[in-house]
Formats: structure tokens, sequence, C-alpha cells
């Protein structure tokens, strides 16, 4: 019982920031055991933990951090958190990388720690440690571009965390350390809060970066990249930007955006990282509309996208692993005989992700339809609906029938899957059906307690309206949609290219000043070198001199100069000595 | 992919609309316009094909390794 009560004070982020550290120092195999053990430690102190929990650490005097409070909405995602850290432990267990373990530890322990954090302070500290391991899952591929992919990743991310940082200077001077709503629209606070919620949570224009790392990292690592900063990002925007209307202007054109762009992309996992940040402008769009209903519909699907997401990069990564690292979609092609078991987890997330009911995602879409016409804007509705249409074509229509069932193009399965990868995409399509189906313990945690039913006639319907019109159109239109190799620009366009481009030629430049200024120094050195090795050479140039003529004469000193000093100092002693007797 | 002709398929979706429509008139509606997800999910599914097909596809389409290949370092 006393262990059990020391386990009720535990903080389940710090439990996995110590498994990973100790994973470093461990024998492989032992190592790869702690990617269970740890996340399975993470989840029992969970379950110990009350509502209400709440503990600091004295700092100075004046200061304390308030690292570990739990209440409704810290736990939600807690609980998300802790799942897929069991989740992508076990689908990395296979992985003897020491790094790779160390950071899938350590990016879900930091992740908890932010959504325990009550202080501005400790978010921002558990934030850099997160945004430091999850760079490390990037580098772990160790190839060029990923070695690329990852220092953009952590120059955003760290751009982001030092406005934040600011934002913390500002609250700190104005006197308020815990996290708290935002309530002076305009201010600097305001934006330097929103700037850091709008790369965190992938927004528009600053949405590309999920793309990028999802389709750059190790392919285990775009498990836990595909969650736990967005995410993270998402309950920040909850805790401290509920109801500010930019969210909704932002929210709605980066949900558009990413779904269009999800639908003609040839990466299979461009393809899931563009998905990912749609559902994220999604929530955006809902935690703008505020109010308890949005509120709630953006916890749950939050929750839910950590499950949905959780399936499909599984069961993208084991395809692409079984086709030795081909991920082009046009190269894909009737690979459901050869992998049912990826083909079935990858529909039931697509599927999750797109509101289908029945499983995890339609009760949020559901709550998040009731909450935008209680909110009246039309505009904001269609764009809603159109995001989600949007989601399902890409996913669970392109992406799946051009992967499992179309002809293939010449991707052949060459490479055996290990079998641990297997017990996790069972894990998380289950919870994606599970919360589907008994969606009452699960809302039962959301922070707000509401009496609305999730499978009411006026919710069942439009969703099953929405989701068969779309995929007829899709039937009809799928030879616009065929995958074409190729690369599509995105916004990080700016700063892959126009930037660099930038720097490379302002480097150019800086150098060439340099190497200018450089010579000009150099010869007035020798110049003056040259000047000073004789003087009285110097001081006997002509101007207009044709020929250079020697005269010994000109470099001899006069006699009358040292007489004179010598005449000089013997009559002002001979005075002083006089003038002293 | 059809397991009927175009045509078929049309009308047997046609059907189904003007049947779920229907059921929305004597049932309920969550909207004014009965049918109205119907018409929002066919024509946002067209608009986001046509949208990325004939404008995004042309203007931002570039070669594969228009940033530089990533060879493995091991």
């Amino acid at each position: 019982m006393a262990g059990v009560k020391m386990m009720s004070n535990m903080h389940p982020g710090i439990v996995l920031l110590a498994a990973a550290f100790i994973a470093v120092l461990l024998p492989q195999i032992l190592r790869r055991a702690m990617l269970i053990v740890g996340p399975l430690a993470a989840l029992f102190a969970f379950f110990q933990l009350q509502p209400g929990t709440d503990m600091d650490f004295q700092f100075s005097s004046s200061y304390a951090f308030h690292y570990f409070h739990a209440d409704e909405l810290s736990m939600l995602f807690a609980f998300g958190f802790c799942i897929l850290a069991l989740i992508s432990g076990i689908f990395t267990f296979h992985n003897g990388n020491r790094m790779l373990n160390m950071c899938i530890l350590a990016t879900a322990g930091s992740a908890l720690g932010v959504v325990f954090a009550n202080d501005w302070v400790s978010v921002i500290f558990f934030w850099e440690l997160m945004v430091v391991a999850s760079a490390f899952l990037i580098w772990c591929r160790k190839t060029s571009s990923s070695r690329k992919a990852g220092l953009r990743y952590l120059i955003l991310h760290m751009v982001a965390a030092n406005l934040l940082l600011e934002a913390v200077f500002v609250n700190v001077h104005e006197g308020h350390t815990m996290l708290g709503q935002i309530t002076a629209v305009g201010g600097e606070l305001y934006w330097l809060v929103f700037l850091f919620l709008a790369i965190g949570a992938a927004l528009f224009p600053m949405h590309a970066w999920t793309a990028d790392c999802c389709s750059e990292s190790t392919l285990t690592g775009s498990v836990a990249l595909s969650a736990y900063l967005p995410l993270s990002a998402v309950y920040c925007m909850l805790r401290v930007f509920q109801g500010q209307e930019i969210l909704i202007l932002f929210g709605a054109v980066t949900a558009v955006y990413a779904a269009v762009r999800a639908l003609i992309s040839d990466d299979v996992r461009r393809i899931l990282g563009y998905a990912l940040s749609a559902q994220l402008g999604i929530i955006a769009a809902l935690i703008g509309i505020g109010g308890e209903l949005a509120v709630n519909a953006a916890a749950f699907l939050a929750l839910t996208a950590v499950f949905g997401n959780a399936a499909l990069f599984m069961s993208c990564v084991v395809i692409i692993r079984a086709l030795g690292g081909e991920f082009r979609l046009s190269q894909m092609g009737n690979l459901f005989k050869e992998q049912p078991f990826a083909g079935v987890c990858f529909i039931i997330g697509g599927l999750t992700v797109s509101g289908m009911p029945f499983l995890a995602g339609f009760a949020g879409h559901a709550w998040g339809m009731e909450a935008i016409s209680a909110y009246g804007s039309s505009w904001l509705e269609a764009a809603l609906v159109i995001a989600q249409v949007g989601i399902f074509a890409a996913v669970a229509l392109r992406a799946f029938w051009f992967m499992f069932y179309s002809e293939n193009r010449g991707a052949k399965v060459c490479d055996v899957v290990p079998g641990n990868v297997h017990v996790p995409m069972i894990l998380a399509a289950a919870f994606c059906i599970i919360i589907g189906i008994y969606s009452g313990p699960f809302a039962n945690m959301l922070p707000y307690k509401l009496g609305s039913a999730v499978y009411s006639f006026a919710n069942f319907l439009p969703a099953i309206e929405i989701l068969a019109a779309s995929s007829v159109v899709f039937v009809l239109m799928r030879r616009f949609l065929l995958p074409q190799k190729g690369l599509i620009l995105d916004t990080d366009w700016f700063y892959r290219s126009a930037f660099d481009i930038l720097l490379l030629d302002a480097s150019y430049l800086f150098c060439a000043l340099s190497s200018a200024l450089g010579s000009a120094w150099n010869m007035l050195y020798i110049k003056f070198m040259e000047l000073t090795a004789n003087p009285m050479e110097f001081l006997d140039a002509r101007p207009f001199r044709n020929r250079k003529r020697y005269d010994p004469e000109n470099y001899r000193t006069s006699i009358a100069d040292p007489i004179m000093i010598t005449l000089a100092v013997l009559t002002s002693a001979i005075c002083y000595f006089i003038a002293v007797i | 992919m059809l397991l009927c002709d175009r045509k078929t398929f049309l009308a047997f979706c046609g059907i189904l609309a003007f049947l779920a429509a229907a059921l929305e008139i004597f049932i309920g509606n969550s909207r004014s316009i009965p049918g109205m997800n119907i018409i929002l999910g066919a024509a946002g599914c067209l608009s986001l094909v046509l949208l990325g097909n004939f404008v995004l596809r042309p203007l931002l389409q570039r070669a594969e390794d228009y940033y530089g290949g990533g060879e493995d370092d091991e």
C-alpha cells in the first residue's frame, strides 16, 4: 500500500524521463525492455493520480515551479500520451538504437511534463526538452536530408520556444506566473503566445513542418512525431487561448489547405502529415469558437487523433518497411493480399480521423458541428465540412485505394516486418473502435460535463451523408487523383529555398567584403612598412621626380642638432643650480 | 472499380440521396434544407479535387529531387 501511495504522487512524465536516462546506460536487451517497462510504469502512475493533485518545487523565496497539476483536461491528454508512449515503445522494440530508444521515451516524458505543468517556466522547460528529444528522432535516420530536416525542425521550434520565453518574461513582469486564459486581445503577450501556438500546432502558413518531419524522420520515430508536439501545442491552446477568434480563421484556412495538399501528395507519410495538419486546423477552429461544447469537441478530437494517427502512421511504416523503403504512392498498389493486417489498421485509422460513425473520431466531429451551428457561421461550417471530406478522401479513399487495391506499379514486398509491430497496431485500432462504440467513459474525462448524446439521428445521418457523397465524387473523379511522381512545394519553400539562397548570397557578399577589406589592409600594411623602413626616404620624396637619384648627403644627420641639444641641457642645468644656491 | 456501369451507379446514388433527404424531412433535420449535407459533401470533395489538381499541382509541382537528394550515410 505504501508503494501505491507513493505512486499516487508520482509524475508520469518524470517516470518516463527517468526511464529514458536509465535506458541509455543499459545493454541493448534491457534497453529495449525499458521501452515497454517505462510506459507501463508511467501508466501505473497515471492511474494512481487523483484530479486536483498539485505539487510544486520552491526554487527561490519568490518563485515556485508548479510542475505537477492534474485536472480533467491535463488528465485527458496525459491518458492519450501514456497510451501512445506504450504503443510507440512496443512499436520501436525491435530497434536497438540507443539514441532512438532514449529519445522516444524522453519525448513522451517531456510531453507529459508540458501537460502537467501549471506555470509558464515549467511549460517552457518541458517544451524545450521535448523539441530537442524529438529532433533526434529525425536525426537518427542518418541521411543528409534527415539531418537538414532535423535542423529545420529544431530551428523552427526553437524560434517558437523563444517567442514563448519572451511571453513568459512579459507574464512574469506583469506578475502572472501561472498558466491562465489570455484575456487582453492584441497586446504583446497575445501575439507572442499566438505565434508560438501557430508554429507548434502547425497552423497555416507554419504548417509545413508536420509533413516535412514525418517524411524525413526515422520510420518508428514518425509515430511519436505525429502526436506529442502538435497535441501539446493544442493542449496549451486549450489552456490559454480559448475563444480567441483569430484561431477560427487560421484553423479553417489550415484545415482546408492541408486537406487539398493531402489529396495531391505522392509521399504517403506527407499525406498523413498533411491530414494531421488538417485535423489540427479543425481543432484550432473549435478552440477559437470557445464555449463548453466546442472545447469538449476539440479535446475529444485531440484524444482520438492520438489513436487514429498512430494506427495510420504505424500501418504506413509497416508498408514502407515491407517495400524496402519505398514511400511513393505512385509506386504502390495491390498490397492488401500481402499486408492485410496493415490494410485493416490503416482503414480503421483513416475512418477514425475522418469522423466515421462507430469509430473514435465521430463524437468529436459531431459535437464540433453542433458547436459551429450554435456559433452561427455558415462559411466556417462549410469550411470544416470540406476539411473533413478532404481528410476522408485523401486518407481513407485515395491513399487506401492506391496502396492496397489499385494495380501495382512497381513496388514489391522484399523485407520481413518484425512481429512486435503488430501488437501496437492492434492496440491503436482497438482504442479507435472502443472509444467509438463506448465513448461514455472517455467523454466523462472531458473538462465539461455535457448531456448531449453522441449517437442521435441529428449527428449520425449528416456524417453518413457527407462521407457517402464524397465517396461517390471520389469514385467518379479518381482519374484526376492518380498519384504522380514529384514534390509539391509548400510554404516551407521560403525557408528551405528562398531564405537559403538569401543566406547563401549574403554569405558570399560578406565573404567578398571581408576579403576586399583584408586585401586593402594588407596593402596598407605593406606600404606602411615600406615607408617606415627608412623615414628619410619618405621625407626626401619629391613630387614629379623623374628618376631616383641617390645622394648620401640627404641621409646624413647634421652634427649641429646634437650639439644644440647638449648645450641647451647644460645651460638649463647651470641656471637651475644657480637658482637653488 | 465500379461493379456496374456509370449511369446505373449514378442512378443508384441519386435514389439513395433522395431517400436520405426524405428521411431528414420525416424524422428531423439539423439543417434548414433537406439534403444539404449531401450537396456539401459532394461539392466539397469536387472543389478539393479541382483545386488540387488544376490549380495547386500545375503551379507548385516540381521534380522529386528539387531540394537535393538524401543519400544514406550508412
